[in-house]
Parts: C-alpha cells; structure tokens; sequence
C-alpha cells in the first residue's frame, strides 16, 4: 500500500532493520560508552526506563501490551536510503520484536510492519521524530479509559489478567479505575439532577477514594459512596485531591463540622492551625524546601521501604499533597 | 497545545461567540483583551480583574463580562476568586451576563462550578452561560 507522501506500508523482516543510532536516545548511550555499542547494550539502554511518569508508557508496559495483542498497532517508521533500513521511529518496538524473535515467544515475530519512507532527508526525520516524542499522541482522560476498562471487563468478559496485560500490566491502575468508575456511576450519578450534570471530570477524586484508608474512614464516622458523591457534588470535597485528607478532616470533631459547611479546604486550613513545631512554623519556604530535598536524598533503603509498604498512611498522602502543591507553584513560576 | 495557545485560541471564541449572539447589529463595542491590543482598547478592570471580554450594554449599568479559562486553570484559585467577582459586579445589574469559554470536555464542570459560586456568592439571578469550541449555535441561557 502506497500513501500520498510516497511512504508504503510493508512487512518487514525485524533483522534487517537498523536501529537508529542518531535517535536521541540511543545516541545518548553512544556519547556515554567509548567501546562498541552492540545492540544488546541498546537494548539494555532502551529497557532501563525509570518508573513511569505523567502515564508515558514504560518499556516493561509496552512489551507486555505488545505481548498480549501479539502484534503492534502503529507500524514503526523506517527511512530505506544507503545505511539501510534504518528505523527512525520505533526503535523499541523493533527490539521487543527481536528479543521475543529470539526468546521463541509465542507469536509471529519475523516480520514487523512498516511505513517505509525512500530516502527522508533530515528535517523530514526531525520533524517525524518531534510529533512522535516531544508532541505525541492525545492519551484518554481519565473516565474513559475508566469506562473502556469496565466495558473490557464487564461486557466484553475479559478477565482481570486480560484486562491487565492489555494495560501493559498495570494492575492496581486498572483495578482503581474499574471500581471509581463503578462507584461513580452509581452514587455520583444517583445525587445529581440530570445526566447533563454528570461531570466527568470529578473522576479523580472516585479513584482517590478507592484507599482503603479513606473508605475506612467514612465507614468509622458513619458516612458512605452516597454522601461522598454529594460533597463531590456540593464541591465540599475541592480541590480533589483534599479526598485524601478526609480521615484527618472526618477524625477531627471541630475539622469534620468545618468540612460539612465551608468544604476541605477551609477544614484542613483549621488542621493545619493545630500548633507544630514552632521552628517549621518560623521556617521560610526556601528553607523547607532545601531541607525537604536534603532529607529525601539521604533517605535509606529501609526507610523507603517502610513508606511503600504503608502506601495509605498520612505520611504518604502529606509527601503527595506536597509533590502536587509543589508541581501547582512549579508550573506557575514557570509562566504556563 | 502550549496553555496559553489554548487560552488565546478560547478567548477568540469567546469574542466571535459573544459578538454574534450578544451584540450582533447593536452598534456596541466588544473590548477584547488579545495581549497585544490589536482589537482596541483592553476591557476595564472589573473588581480587581480584567475580564478577557467586555461589552458595555447601551442604556443600562450592565455589561456582559466573557473569561476563558483552560481545562488546567478552572479551578484555581485565581479563577475562582476573578469569577465570584465577576459575578458579584453581575448582580448589580439585571441585563449583564457572564459568559465563560473552556475546552469542550470541561462544560459540565464549568457549568456545575458557576451554579456553586453562585449559590455562596448569593448572585443566583445572575445570567451565566458556558460555552466551548462545540457550542456555535450555543443559544442564550440563564
């Protein structure tokens, strides 16, 4: 097939392709290593991502998505000229393709589909290159994926592994997702007066309520989805992620009466009025700040540990509320 | 799209939109605040902010206020403070609306925003209407 740009979609054997050692990242590894860059070594370069981040796919997630639909769905992007056919957008794609080629996994892994380009020049490369990383595609919001997740799961009948591997294996995303998703529906849209109310965009705050610690909490103090949905509603609980100060604000008599009028943010202005420390008190922004940066780097092993496996206690939703008030005045500061 | 490309791309619907549907053969000016002043004179401060549109309403104290606002920025802080003034300098006045423009996956949530501010601003009379990319034929609503 032949596209009006002269690009044609083929299938292309995976050992053929030539991995692209002008791609920034790969590059990146040939600037750092003087000998022979094989590529083993990119492979390993292109596999060792950090832990996700704003919902960029990881290599781990891609592989195993790939894995599951045995096959990619947007064919690689490859530049047929005299170094050969070098793939210059794609590239790790076509090393899972590879590994899995190698490692015998079930599936068909000879060839890979392609959108073959004759002979691109180098702002035609750059500028494929720039929409495919640094613009991207448009990723859902988070009710529908919400919503596409509960149908995979409750229409089409995939199991939770299914639904998982089609995720990249994001397991607790997904299950969080299903069960706000549920929990809107049901409580958030029986409150509201009509469908057109129906505001999707208080989404985050059902996958927030879906901590243990927070559900406990409405439990403890007699409340339920229902009334939660109404202070999502009443914009009692705004913004939305105060949900997770809620057992502080329910677990407080004066707290919980302030919330149930002015809303969360004025119940946790109140919490925070409880005396402290009076040097954290008398402490300027710039101080907290250097001395919360210096505490986190030397924060051990062990330490971490203890706090991952307490993911719901308050001392982690304390760090959260203050990664995204600092991302908030980041953003501001940064004028956009 | 960069923030404020969206904001800028928001604010001339807001402008085509009120120009249309507001003004439209009235003979009254629409004051737009573009950045640049390229349309004229920038709207006046309104309670401490300056609405991204304004048009005086000939033969009355009341003018219509327009503000964009991203999908990012609704709900600030600043927002909601600019918008509770908006709407008490609204409630002077029997004829003036308030016109809000956000990115059509945020009408809903612009829409239920305005009817709380409004309930705690105590300005439930004031005319409001939200409207987005999708809404040309929006038709005036309360």
């Amino acid at each position: 097939m032949t596209f009006t740009n002269g690009a044609s979609l083929k299938w292309l054997p995976v050992e053929d392709l030539v991995l692209d050692r002008s791609n920034p990242r790969i590059a990146r590894l040939l600037e750092m290593f003087d000998g022979e860059v094989t590529e083993e070594r990119m492979q390993l370069a292109l596999g060792a991502e950090v832990e996700q981040t704003n919902g960029e796919t990881t290599y781990h997630s891609l592989r195993v998505s790939i894995q599951t639909n045995r096959g990619i769905i947007h064919p690689v992007i490859v530049n047929d000229c005299a170094d050969g056919q070098v793939v210059i957008e794609g590239n790790t794609r076509t090393l899972i393709y590879k590994e899995f080629k190698k490692k015998g996994v079930d599936g068909d892994w000879e060839t890979i589909p392609c959108l073959v380009h004759q002979d691109l020049m180098q702002p035609e490369i750059d500028a494929i290159r720039l929409q495919a990383h640094l613009v991207g595609p448009r990723q859902w919001d988070p009710y529908s994926k919400a919503k596409y997740l509960y149908f995979l799961r409750n229409s089409q009948h995939l199991t939770w592994e299914q639904v998982i591997d089609f995720c990249g294996g994001q397991a607790n995303q997904a299950k969080v997702y299903v069960a706000a998703y549920e929990d809107m529906e049901e409580h958030y849209r029986s409150v509201i007066d009509s469908d057109d109310q129906f505001d999707v965009t208080r989404f985050s705050a059902f996958a927030e309520l879906q901590a243990p610690r927070v559900k406990q909490a409405l439990l403890e103090n007699g409340y339920d989805e229902k009334d939660f949905a109404r202070w999502v509603r009443d914009k009692l609980v705004f913004p939305l992620n105060t949900v997770r100060r809620l057992p502080a604000i329910l677990g407080d008599e004066s707290a919980k009466e302030t919330f149930l009028r002015d809303g969360a943010r004025a119940a946790m202005r109140e919490l925070e009025r409880t005396p402290q420390d009076e040097l954290i008190q008398g402490a300027t922004l710039h101080q907290l700040a250097s001395e919360i940066s210096r505490r986190i780097l030397q924060m051990s092993y062990a330490e971490l540990n203890r706090l991952r496996r307490d993911i719901v206690s308050a001392e982690v939703a304390a760090l959260t509320d203050a990664r995204d008030n600092l991302d908030e005045l980041c953003t501001d500061l940064a004028g956009e | 799209m960069a923030e404020s490309v969206v904001h800028r791309h928001l604010v001339e619907i807001l402008h085509r939109w009120v120009a249309r549907q507001c003004v439209h053969g009235k003979g009254t000016a629409v004051l737009v605040d573009d950045g640049d002043g390229r349309t004229g004179p920038r709207p006046p401060m309104v309670n401490g902010h300056v609405p991204d549109v304004y048009v005086p309403l000939l033969g009355s104290m009341g003018a219509i206020l327009g503000e964009s606002k991203t999908a990012s920025d609704l709900e600030s802080d600043r927002s909601l403070r600019q918008l509770k003034d908006f709407l008490r300098h609204c409630n002077f006045s029997k004829s003036s609306c308030l016109v809000l423009a956000v990115p059509w996956t945020h009408v809903v949530a612009a829409r239920n925003l305005l009817a709380t501010l409004k309930q705690r601003t105590e300005t439930l009379d004031v005319k409001s209407c939200v409207i987005s990319e999708l809404d040309a034929g929006v038709v005036w609503a309360s």
